[in-house]
């Protein structure tokens, strides 16, 4: 971590746009072009982390043929509209290229990207930013006016189907749909700037999803995904020689970081504990959604949308012991009720632990958890926005895992509202975000985790 | 949270634990146990109250006549009123810290929902929704409280368990501080609140049309034509194709439009309607509805009452037709004349609605020894501990009936006033149509007097809105004064949509958080209208203020204001 504009260390900021180091032809994608985007980033500088953007062409063409993208919007193939181009991406790795040493794997990255995105941005948000930006826009109310006219003028407008029809419009330029999306990982969140230097310059690998994870819909069978001329955009401060002798001084640098690390579980029991031996040593906060596990890896389903196994209650466990939540959450659930589709809740008390896991429920401003969105009506059809979560430090220090394990006890019905008496195993994708930090022993040549 | 700035600093653990309130177990409602109280005690060392929230669990109760469509007692979904969540049941709320009275906020649900009328823009007010069950989304998300409703058949089914709610009051200081509250210097707090009167909590929903009018009131756009028999009335609304009703959100599909228009099978109804026949004027009918059914699938609701409209022909066009679906009426419809309104009895039926279970959900903070001993030796040796809490007093006026130019006292000396914010509610209000928006009316003209000062010089215009009752076109110089009053108070104004439902002369007293002492001054705010015929409201004066808390060795808690 390096601060200091202001105080004359920083000569100037630099844009510098970084290529594959895995070039090739310049196209990548599951089954056609290479299935892996590596990057590489030099040891100049002071990145400044949250300014980083992926940039490149999607192109979502038919089965045995290349380059040429799908212009008819008749043809049912969409992609999922809270992570829009960020589906496509399976695994997010960063480490230090100098010293050969991994320092955030975010696996399951597009069920992470789902949760972040959608909770943190709102429908207008989605079509004011993201839609132009990554091809995502979102579900559910955007404007006052929609709030009071296009629901009651036209349910339509906000209806599961208008809403895919108009995702998949965006995604049918004769040239493919450009875009350019920041990577969500815990590194480049916070305003995170990191000294390219003391980390021996940084890869970024990026390993691409399986089409039928990424695209869904009637016609999804018959296609498949390409990235065409991806770029990493980036910001570099560039360091004074003053700055830099100052740095180097330090034989021994402290990094911090942030960072996301992933889980996955498959829930197959309406009772069921979910543990993570996680060695963390400063657990901030955690989030999980989940997908019926059949869901997955489909091309009639949506795979990232996120869905309410019909939970009971939860219960977060540190050591077996409730933490940080010293009680159970009950969701009001009717066991009475003459269907699904009239349950009473829309969860509130998960709903607000749940957002805490990014920063206080009272502090949010915009975000796509609405009673519209995260209702049965929206999670039973795919374009629900919904998980479960907790904040484990409100205070910003961490709690120490490196001994314990971390979980939680899910009671549900493990069912759709769709089909409320089948029980389907559904697949849980949690996310720890932790502080961490690395040392770099400029003599010895190594950087080991603290 | 998302920072990783805090390597190095000791570590403070910290969880959320439930503190349930006194009379653990009771069921509190408006009637017969109207007063919560939770006591937190000072060995819960710290909170904090910005990630704390109280829950509890809520359930409507229907009038037990209600429900059969033999009983002659309207039928209703009944919600949350005012756009509001459920917040709204916190009418008076008062705070004590070791016994003594550290803030009290009356009729803290009126600023409630000014507050989230101005501060949540459609993102925020949804996620408030998820917390309260806000009555926002209505056609969308439909109330909890009901599981089933038939208004064919014009009964319902109120659900069977009671459902949670998060309540985050804004108008508490105390409960709203980022800063934690050491309560093992303050002693023990208690939150406690009066339950508002379900009449002004629930409302009636199902159509959509307006969250503040609750009841609904339809034109006929064909004309209401009276078709085939004069118990039979056939409205054709503004679209008859998919999706049908345009504009009142009832439903794409005939079984919708069944389920979702506000009337039902056994309610009485008030048809108003023209008729050359009839005579001039307007013409008011009492009626009960017998049936309920679409007419042949081409987008007209066919609604047939129990007995025709004397005088009325068969087949003859109507203009204004209205048709209302009033809470508060039962029994037979009206016989007799043209006019027959007199004829029914105000019902006694009363939705209620009750609270369980409610629990402060605190996030504690576990202290340190080191900071434990260190907050000590400053209250025993360096004067004592200060807390600084952002708070709200309440004042009530009455805006006079018929006068046109009034000035309104608000007695407030307090001595760090940051704005001052005058709502004038309706006086008159409806049982089930509650209306806590600040009503302007016909104000011309309105103006603050802080002692012998006036500001702004000239008095807040607002004619430009009042003066054109259609279009009200909003009063620039009037939204500039209350967004300022309301960042002075620490309100982000994120919308003005609904700046017309909820008027308030407000006014700024901070510079960039500074305050101004109101000690020897008061606080006066003048007001003129467009013409004598002025209606009656109730002026509710929120001053938001800076309190100070101190614990002092020889003084314990003090209060200063």
């Amino acid at each position: 971590m390096a601060s200091g504009q202001g105080n004359g260390q920083f000569q100037s900021k630099q844009f510098v746009s970084v290529a594959p180091v895995n070039s090739g032809e310049q196209v990548f994608g599951y089954s056609s072009g290479l299935p892996q985007i590596t990057f590489q980033m030099g040891s100049q500088g002071i990145l400044q982390a949250d300014e980083l953007r992926l940039t490149g062409t999607l192109k979502i063409v038919a089965n045995g043929s290349q380059g040429t993208n799908l212009v008819d919007a008749a043809q049912d193939v969409s992609i999922n509209a809270f992570t829009g181009v960020e589906s496509c991406i399976d695994e997010l790795e960063i480490s230090s290229t100098g010293y050969g040493r991994s320092l955030e794997y975010v696996q399951h990255y597009g069920q992470c990207n789902a949760s972040v995105n959608s909770a943190l941005h709102s429908k207008s948000m989605y079509d004011s930013h993201l839609s132009h930006e990554q091809g995502s826009l979102g579900s559910g109310i955007c404007t006052s006016q929609s709030l009071d006219n296009s629901i009651n003028d036209d349910p339509l407008a906000v209806s599961l189907a208008g809403q895919r029809q108009a995702q998949i419009i965006g995604l049918r330029s004769v040239l493919g749909r450009e875009f350019s999306c920041r990577l969500v990982a815990g590194m480049f969140l916070g305003g995170a700037e990191l000294s390219m230097g003391d980390l021996g310059g940084l890869t970024i690998r990026l390993k691409l999803a399986p089409n039928e994870q990424v695209l869904f819909g009637a016609a999804a069978s018959g296609y498949h995904y390409e990235i065409h001329n991806p770029l990493l955009i980036a910001s570099v401060m560039v360091e004074s020689p003053e700055a830099e002798a100052a740095r180097l001084a330090n034989p021994q640098p402290l990094i911090p970081f942030l960072q996301y690390q992933s889980y996955y579980n498959n829930i197959i029991s309406t009772d069921f504990s979910v543990v993570h031996r996680t060695n963390l040593a400063a657990v901030l906060s955690s989030f999980t959604h989940f997908v019926p596990s059949s869901y997955l890896n489909n091309y009639a389903q949506d795979g990232y949308a996120q869905y309410n196994p019909a939970i009971n209650n939860i219960t977060f466990l540190k050591d077996g012991q409730r933490v940080p939540l010293t009680y159970e959450i009950l969701n009001d659930r009717d066991a009475q009720a003459a269907s699904e589709a009239v349950q009473p809740s829309t969860n509130p008390v998960i709903l607000y632990n749940y957002l805490s896991a990014w920063k206080s429920p009272n502090a949010f401003g915009k975000s796509s958890v609405n009673s519209l969105n995260s209702g049965w009506t929206a999670t039973s059809g795919g374009n629900g926005v919904f998980g479960i979560g907790c904040s484990y430090d409100v205070e910003g220090y961490g709690v120490g895992a490196r001994l314990s394990t971390l979980g939680f006890n899910i009671k549900s019905n493990l069912s759709l509202p769709s089909a409320p008496t089948a029980q389907i195993p559904f697949s849980a994708f949690t996310f720890y975000l932790c502080k961490s930090a690395v040392r770099v022993d400029r003599q010895q040549g190594v950087m080991t985790s603290v | 949270m998302l920072s990783a700035n805090a390597g190095g600093s000791l570590p403070v653990a910290n969880y959320s634990t439930r503190i349930i309130s006194d009379a653990a177990g009771s069921v509190f409602d408006p009637q017969n146990n109207s007063r919560v109280r939770i006591n937190i005690p000072p060995s819960v060392a710290m909170v904090d109250p910005f990630n704390s929230y109280i829950q509890c669990d809520m359930k409507v109760n229907a009038p037990a006549q209600a429900g059969g469509v033999a009983s002659g007692v309207n039928t209703f979904k009944m919600a949350l009123s005012n756009s509001c969540g459920a917040e709204q049941i916190m009418r008076n709320i008062r705070i004590t810290m070791d016994q003594r009275e550290v803030e009290t906020v009356q009729n803290a649900n009126v600023l409630e929902q000014f507050r989230r009328a101005y501060e949540t823009d459609v993102a925020t007010k949804g996620i408030d929704s998820v917390f309260s069950h806000g009555s926002d989304y209505v056609s969308q998300n439909p109330t909890p409280f009901v599981e089933a409703y038939d208004a064919e058949a014009g009964t319902m089914t109120m659900n069977n368990i009671a459902t949670t709610q998060v309540l985050r009051p804004k108008t508490s200081g105390l409960l709203t501080s980022k800063t934690g509250l050491p309560l093992f210097l303050t002693g023990a707090m208690a939150i406690e609140w009066d339950l508002e009167t379900s009449a002004n909590v629930l409302e009636p929903v199902g159509s959509g049309i307006s969250s503040s009018v609750a009841v609904d009131n339809i034109t006929s756009s064909a004309g209401g034509e009276i078709g085939g028999a004069t118990e039979l009335l056939e409205v054709t609304l503004q679209q008859a194709a998919d999706p049908k009703y345009k504009g009142y959100s009832w439903g794409s599909t005939n079984a919708e439009v069944l389920a979702g228009n506000p009337f039902a099978v056994g309610n009485v109804v008030i048809v108003t309607l023209e008729n050359a026949t009839l005579g001039a004027g307007t013409h008011t009918f009492y009626r009960r509805v017998n049936a309920l059914t679409i007419n042949g699938g081409n987008g007209k609701l066919r609604i047939q009452l129990d007995t025709a409209i004397g005088g009325l022909g068969n087949a003859q066009p109507c203009t204004n037709l209205t048709i209302q679906a009033p809470l508060g009426y039962s029994g037979v419809s009206g016989v007799g004349g043209s006019t027959d309104n007199g004829a029914l009895t105000a019902s006694t039926q009363a939705y209620t609605y009750e609270i369980s279970n409610v629990a402060y959900v605190a996030r504690v903070i576990e202290l340190p020894p080191a900071y434990r001993a260190g907050a000590a030796r400053r209250v025993a040796q360096d004067g004592g501990f200060q807390l600084d809490i952002v708070s709200w007093s309440n004042y009530v006026n009455n805006v006079l009936e018929n006068v046109s130019v009034q000035s309104h006292l608000v007695p407030s000396y307090l001595s760090r006033v940051r704005s001052v914010i005058s709502i004038p509610v309706a006086a008159a209000q409806t049982d089930y149509q509650s209306d806590r928006g600040g009503a302007v009316g016909n104000v011309a003209t309105y103006q603050s007097v802080i002692g012998n000062r006036r500001e702004p010089q000239r008095p807040v215009s607002i004619t430009n809105w009042t003066s054109d009752t259609v279009r009200q076109f909003p009063a620039q110089e009037h939204l500039a004064e209350l967004v300022k009053a309301l960042s002075a108070a620490g309100i982000d104004c994120k919308s003005l949509r609904a700046f017309r439902q909820n008027f308030a002369m407000a006014r700024s007293l901070s510079y960039q958080g500074s305050s101004e002492s109101l000690m020897d001054r008061g606080y006066r705010v003048e007001m003129t209208h467009t013409s004598n015929v002025v209606s009656a409201k109730t002026l509710q004066t929120f001053v938001c203020f800076i309190r100070r808390l101190a614990v002092t060795l020889e003084q314990g808690l003090m209060v200063m204001d």
